[in-house]
């Protein structure tokens, strides 16, 4: 049976997918899948690299594996899985978020979506201190990108890929320097807006506002404007409700598996006491005096921060920042109640 | 332990704080950690300014001079106080009182009864149930609560835990009876077993102070402190506090048959913004109803943080308004108390400077 083949057969069943692709980007003429792949009679599942740094985890699982919850058996090193579900599909996103737990995937960030239809244009506005970016600006943009937004929620993308949307972005520079930027995307008629950022030192001059009012008049072809925003952004979700967009009823949950998890987890270990070595997984970090309680204040803070999560103020115990694996299942447990 | 009172009223607070003021950002050089670290600490904690007292002046003096500030102002009839109580973990002398000392200052009559009170960051709620069980005995219809530390003094200038938080004051709360028929439910705990999870070791009977116990030593994160220092054990303070308090405060609701919609406000006892933040957390209380401001403005008074809080959020609100409060203290002892009353049409509620 070809790949394809599989897939069909696991379709005739109830099943959950978080894939949107077409089956001409999934499969190549013979019908075998073109990335990375682990299949079985009752899950297809399939990596494709987004990032230089990962990969993102499709699939497509009956119900009957998300009830047996049987681990995939795959070589993949870090990636991240999206789920998108209606608001009102509760119960499906838990089946499918315990499935994903029970994979070794952690809830990191929660994205809704907003969107725009056309409206009137305003005219009175000048608009001339913004400007498309010129070649030697990409790598700069690229490297604001980066610095700026999550690369697990934000799909970054690659410099040639931002090259491609040279005609949809647009900056504002003070001296020769980006003050400000908005990345956006047009495909069809619709306008994907991707990444909206004043640099801290420009704000407060009504950048962030010119540039997105200019998005929202410049090109009149376009009829529908689309946002994703993180649930936790109070400010962008307010900005954009401001400037006439609204949530519609699409959730995208992001997880993340354990090796990245782990390894952002040592990162914020690393910058809190830069003289320790927390990779070394038989050290305690308290008894060591790694960490003093201090040390696990500030933790909390860059953690709950990270992941997305409020830590319950019961569980800041010494013992729960012992290890990385225990403070990865501190974060579980306050994930899960909350 | 759940005590019910009726018809008693607060008639007014009044909060004396030192004018002397200390930035955070003033000290980080003191500590043994990099300016980074210490900024945000200092943020996530809630260091910002503080009041402390000059060198000498005592609780003592900063009650004596809120006292006749009221008198002076006809805010308070001498002639009309029953009882003067004092909550304090500063007191000018181990003997005698400063109950006695302030009655002295301010020329109080002989029938006035004076009681000093070994009490912290519960010594609001402590100092009320007294004042409540004196009003019931009817021969009193006023009590002066007095809730005062000068603490700052106690904490060694090297110690980044506690340092930075210590802030002085005094609070003076005028109780009387009052025909309202309003309940007022205390709950009260204290865990004798934790006694020395916040303490000073020496300067009492049991380590008296000398120039071994004045020696600063350094701790393993990296604090100097000495044993004439106010010391505590953070994690475990914490720990008491996140567990406790929601336990005590679950346990209003189900006896009392309400829920947290009942209160206008939480006046809760302000140890450090971080402790709060996370105590609303987890009880779900909004943050807009449990006032958080006190410690980044003016430092962890101990005693005096609730009354205070009760005058920087409401202040001359609470001259015309009626509120249904919960107040909460929790710390030292280790002790720890809700109350819930209503605070209605006050004489007065200011913060003046000592």
């Amino acid at each position: 049976m070809s790949d394809l083949q599989v897939l069909y057969k696991i379709k005739e069943k109830p099943f959950v997918t978080n894939c949107f692709m077409t089956e001409h980007e999934i499969f190549d003429n013979n019908d075998s899948c073109n990335f990375d792949n682990q299949i079985s009679d009752e899950v297809f599942c399939f990596f494709k690299r987004t990032n230089p740094d990962f990969k993102n985890m499709f699939f497509y699982a009956t119900q009957k594996t998300l009830l047996a919850k049987n681990p995939i058996v795959h070589n993949e090193l870090n990636f991240v899985t999206e789920v998108f579900v209606l608001e009102n599909e509760v119960e499906k996103s838990l089946q499918i978020k315990n499935w994903l737990n029970s994979q070794g995937n952690y809830h990191y960030h929660t994205v809704f979506r907003m969107n725009r239809v056309k409206q009137e244009q305003e005219h009175d506005i000048n608009y001339s201190l913004i400007q498309n970016p010129n070649e030697e600006d990409f790598e700069v943009l690229l490297k604001i990108l980066e610095q700026n937004f999550d690369k697990y929620t934000e799909r970054i993308p690659t410099l040639e890929k931002l090259k491609e949307f040279k005609n949809s972005i647009y900056l504002i520079k003070e001296d020769n320097q980006i003050a400000a930027l908005f990345v956006t995307e047009i495909k069809g008629s619709t306008r994907f807006m991707h990444f909206w950022l004043v640099i801290s030192e420009f704000r407060g001059k009504g950048y962030g506002e010119l540039i997105f009012k200019y998005c929202l008049n410049c090109d009149p072809e376009i009829k529908r404007y689309t946002s994703w925003i993180n649930v936790k952004n109070n400010y962008s979700i307010k900005k954009h409700a401001e400037f006439g967009f609204v949530k519609d009823r699409i959730i995208n949950f992001i997880y993340l598996n354990t090796n990245i998890m782990k390894e952002k987890i040592i990162k914020i270990l690393e910058e809190t006491r830069p003289e320790f070595d927390f990779r070394e997984e038989s050290v305690n970090f308290i008894t060591a005096e790694y960490l003093d309680s201090f040390d696990i204040i500030t933790l909390v803070v860059d953690i709950e921060t990270a992941f997305d999560v409020k830590i319950i103020g019961a569980l800041i115990l010494p013992e729960n920042f012992s290890s990385v694996a225990a403070i990865l299942k501190l974060i579980e447990i306050s994930k899960n109640a909350s | 332990m759940h005590l019910k009172f009726k018809n008693k009223k607060i008639t007014g607070i009044l909060s004396v704080l030192p004018a002397n003021e200390i930035n955070y950002l003033d000290e980080i050089e003191n500590y043994n950690f990099s300016e980074k670290q210490s900024i945000k600490l200092g943020k996530i904690m809630g260091y910002g300014t503080r009041r402390v007292v000059n060198n000498g002046t005592t609780v003592s003096d900063l009650c004596a001079f809120g006292l006749n500030y009221l008198f002076d102002n006809n805010l308070l009839d001498k002639e009309t106080i029953g009882a003067l109580i004092l909550c304090t973990q500063s007191p000018d002398y181990f003997l005698p009182a400063t109950s006695n000392v302030i009655s002295g200052k301010i020329n109080l009559n002989d029938d006035v009864i004076c009681l000093d009170i070994n009490q912290g960051c519960a010594g609001f709620e402590v100092g009320l149930l007294q004042a409540f069980m004196l009003l019931d005995t009817g021969s009193i219809d006023k009590v002066v609560l007095l809730n005062a530390d000068v603490l700052s003094t106690k904490v060694s200038i090297r110690d980044r835990n506690s340092r930075p938080l210590a802030g002085d004051g005094a609070a003076i709360t005028i109780i009387e009876n009052f025909k309202n028929n309003e309940d007022i439910d205390v709950f009260i705990k204290m865990d004798g077993s934790n006694a020395l999870s916040l303490q000073i070791p020496a300067g009492g009977f049991k380590m008296p102070s000398n120039s071994k116990t004045a020696e600063l030593k350094e701790d393993a994160a990296g604090n100097f402190r000495a044993l004439d220092n106010l010391v505590m054990k953070g994690d475990e303070v914490f720990n008491f506090v996140q567990t406790k308090v929601p336990e005590m405060l679950n346990e209003m609701f189900d006896k009392l048959k309400i829920d947290d919609a009942a209160f206008d406000y939480y006046f809760f006892h302000q140890p450090n913004k971080f402790m709060l933040e996370k105590l609303a957390e987890i009880v779900k209380i909004p943050f807009e109803k449990m006032p958080n401001n006190i410690c980044e403005k003016y430092g962890n008074g101990s005693n005096n943080t609730v009354p205070l809080n009760i005058c920087e959020n409401l202040g001359d609100k609470a001259l015309s308004n009626s509120y249904e409060v919960c107040l909460g203290g929790f710390g030292v002892g280790l002790t720890w108390s809700l109350i819930k009353w209503k605070i209605e049409k006050l004489d007065f509620c200011k913060i003046i400077n000592y």
